[in-house]
């Protein structure tokens, strides 16, 4: 462990690395066939009988052992059950919320509260039940969403039911449940819920510190800026060894709060803290943006994120056609517009093209 | 099963439940802040409560009336008792008002301000309430003399008179008086705990420009504040508290009649006890009906 650098430990790295190791397997067979069909590697017989009942023995060990994806179909089978767990914890989240409100009128106070404690309680409990009888995450990120959605209506409701007055520090208190629930059972929508919450608390704060009304954060885009970038950042202090794949989700809601945050005061000056003209702050904040959406494409292609430089690539160009819209719009012809457009795209595919070149360049030097 | 990790996490929660506990505990706890009789006209129900059987809470509506009624001067008589809300006030509420306001650049200024927590005092009835019903008075002799003038019609005059007609017997006799950044200070300046309230509320600055009424008075540039909210304005009715407003909604279903507010021009049809805390935050301790609801 380096200086100043923190491990998180989790149960999710043995699936993720029995997951690796299987598309290994699948990647060196191609390859191999491939190489037999050109005649550069040609394997005994014996040798390639030992090879495919080991590599046979080892997948099915791994899909016994860890529930990963050893095949093709099973690969998009488990896309869809991701996809039917998610619509199914909504599903069952918006059931508990309209359950509680049906019934909350015709119970005491102490049976509201015991209710309410008792929701989130049972739904962990559900959880560590579902973990140990499904190798597969799909149950338990179910019951995990649940969860989530009964402490956020224990604290809500809560909050309803003495009077309370409305505080960020709700959002702080969920956003660590989430991530409890995210680093323990190894859930990526528990870890976006949980960097949403912390974003949305970030933000309140910063615009509390700034004397404002906490509701009111919103007005000022420029909340968002400090704790997108204390997200991004995240990644650089603590170590993910046993959840590889958390970081890009720091990095990518961080950094698309800031270039968001900045694409909005880019249009609307009367939105910053800055005392000048809101034109001036707009300009100011438009070369803002096109600098950070090329400063993001260049750290993803220079430490290898392609999340990030997807996202810049797009804000570049999000950036780019708005002022296009700004300046054009309303004088051209529209086809000109349009064509004007498609040719700074192609221009846009040619440096990317000649970076790309570059790229290689360097790789095989 | 791993039971340490259920425990962080369900420790968490209950944890989290202790500690709002502990804070409703100590906002109750003790000799109120203040206590008050409303009736129906301030706290009439939340439209939560005219909401389909799939929502069975209960809440009321705290009424009241705000103070700087920023475009009343420019359209009835003016209203001194609304126009309390002053740069004074704005700078102890923690508004920052040293930019000159001669400055071509002060409408930007102040225009970014953004909203700001305080204590409003709300007083019920009393000096405040015939300082508001004398405005009434005034704006209907004013309305009359501008229909004498031909500057508005005898409709308008009409409609003026039909609302100032019902609103005095109707509408909320809480009314805001004062402004702080700190509530004992409030306190010590209004003691009197049955008849004033402090409560936190939403507050915006806004830059008044140079402006003649219509009774030709002359008001410079000017730093006014508004109340723009109650934090806490839907009061929970607890379970025990609500066989009253239960039978009054259960005979109006009766009649297959919506449920009415005291704002809809009746008599008000409940009396309710609210406590406020050390914390300000209130809650129903009793209800009480003032009509007789047939069974």
């Amino acid at each position: 462990m380096g200086t100043g650098v923190v491990a998180v430990e989790g149960p999710g790295r043995d699936r993720n690395v029995a997951q690796q190791r299987v598309d290994r397997i699948h990647a060196f067979q191609t390859e191999l066939d491939q190489l037999q069909r050109d005649g550069l590697l040609v394997l005994s017989a014996e040798q390639q009988r030992r090879l495919t009942a080991h590599h046979s023995k080892l997948l099915r060990e791994l899909g016994q052992q860890f529930d990963v994806d050893t095949t093709s179909g099973q690969k998009q089978m488990s896309l869809g059950m991701r996809i039917v767990s998610f619509l199914g914890a909504l599903a069952l989240a918006a059931s508990v919320f309209l359950f509680f409100y049906r019934i909350w009128g015709l119970i005491s106070t102490p049976v509201q509260l015991l209710i309410l404690i008792c929701g989130p309680v049972f739904s962990v409990l559900a959880m560590e039940w579902t973990r140990k009888r499904e190798r597969s995450p799909y149950f338990t990120s179910l019951a995990g969403l649940v969860a989530f959605a009964a402490f956020v209506l224990n604290l809500h409701l809560l909050g309803s039911i003495f009077n309370i007055t409305p505080s960020p520090n709700a959002f702080l208190v969920w956003g660590v449940f989430a991530f409890l629930l995210a680093y323990t059972h190894d859930l990526r929508l528990l870890l976006v819920a949980g960097i949403l919450c912390v974003l949305t608390y970030l933000s309140a704060w910063f615009g509390t510190w700034r004397g404002v009304y906490w509701l009111s954060f919103g007005e000022r885009p420029e909340n968002f800026l400090p704790a997108g970038f204390l997200l991004f950042l995240v990644p650089a202090v603590i170590r993910h060894q046993n959840h590889p794949d958390f970081p890009s989700y720091y990095r990518l809601f961080g950094m698309l709060t800031v270039l968001m945050a900045v694409l909005i005061l880019s249009h609307w000056g009367g939105g910053s803290y800055l005392r000048l003209p809101d034109k001036n702050v707009e300009t100011l904040y438009q070369l803002f943006g096109f600098g950070l959406a090329g400063l993001t494409i260049w750290v993803g292609v220079r430490w290898g994120w392609p999340a990030l430089t997807n996202l810049g690539g797009t804000f570049f160009v999000i950036d780019l056609y708005t002022k296009f819209y700004d300046w054009w719009w309303e004088w051209m012809p529209k086809y000109l517009f349009f064509l004007t457009l498609g040719l700074v795209a192609i221009l846009l595919l040619m440096i990317f093209k000649r970076l790309r070149n570059e790229l290689i360049k360097e790789s095989l030097a | 099963m791993n039971w340490r990790r259920f425990g962080a996490s369900a420790g968490l929660i209950v944890l989290t439940n202790v500690i709002v506990c502990i804070g409703v505990a100590y906002n109750r706890g003790g000799e109120p802040e203040a206590e008050i009789a409303l009736t129906e006209r301030e706290l009439p129900l939340s439209y939560a409560a005219f909401r389909s059987e799939e929502n069975t809470e209960l809440a009321l509506h705290l009424r009241w009336q705000s103070p700087a009624h920023r475009w009343h001067a420019l359209v009835l008589a003016p209203r001194p008792e609304v126009d309390w809300f002053d740069q004074a006030k704005l700078e102890a509420v923690g508004y920052d008002c040293s930019f000159p306001l001669s400055d071509p650049s002060a409408e930007q200024y102040y225009g970014k301000m953004l909203p700001r927590e305080a204590y409003v005092v709300l007083e019920n009835g009393g000096q405040a309430w015939t300082r508001w019903l004398e405005g009434w008075g005034r704006d209907k002799v004013f309305m009359a003399e501008q229909v004498d003038k031909g500057k508005r019609s005898k409709q308008d005059l009409e409609r003026l008179n039909d609302a100032y007609d019902r609103l005095p017997k109707t509408s909320s006799r809480l009314i805001a008086v004062d402004i702080g950044g700190d509530p004992v200070q409030l306190r010590q300046r209004y003691p009197e705990r049955d008849q004033f309230v402090i409560v936190r509320a939403k507050t915006r600055l806004y830059l008044a420009r140079e402006v003649k009424t219509p009774s030709d008075e002359h008001h410079p540039s000017s730093l006014r504040g508004e109340v723009t909210q109650l934090l806490i304005e839907d009061i929970h009715v607890p379970f025990e508290q609500r066989a009253v407003l239960d039978t009054l909604s259960r005979s109006e279903a009766r009649n297959h009649a919506p449920l009415v507010r005291a704002s809809d021009g009746k008599e008000p049809r409940y009396e309710v006890t609210l406590r406020f805390g050390k914390r300000h935050e209130p809650w129903i301790t009793s209800i009480r009906p003032l009509v007789t609801v047939p069974p």
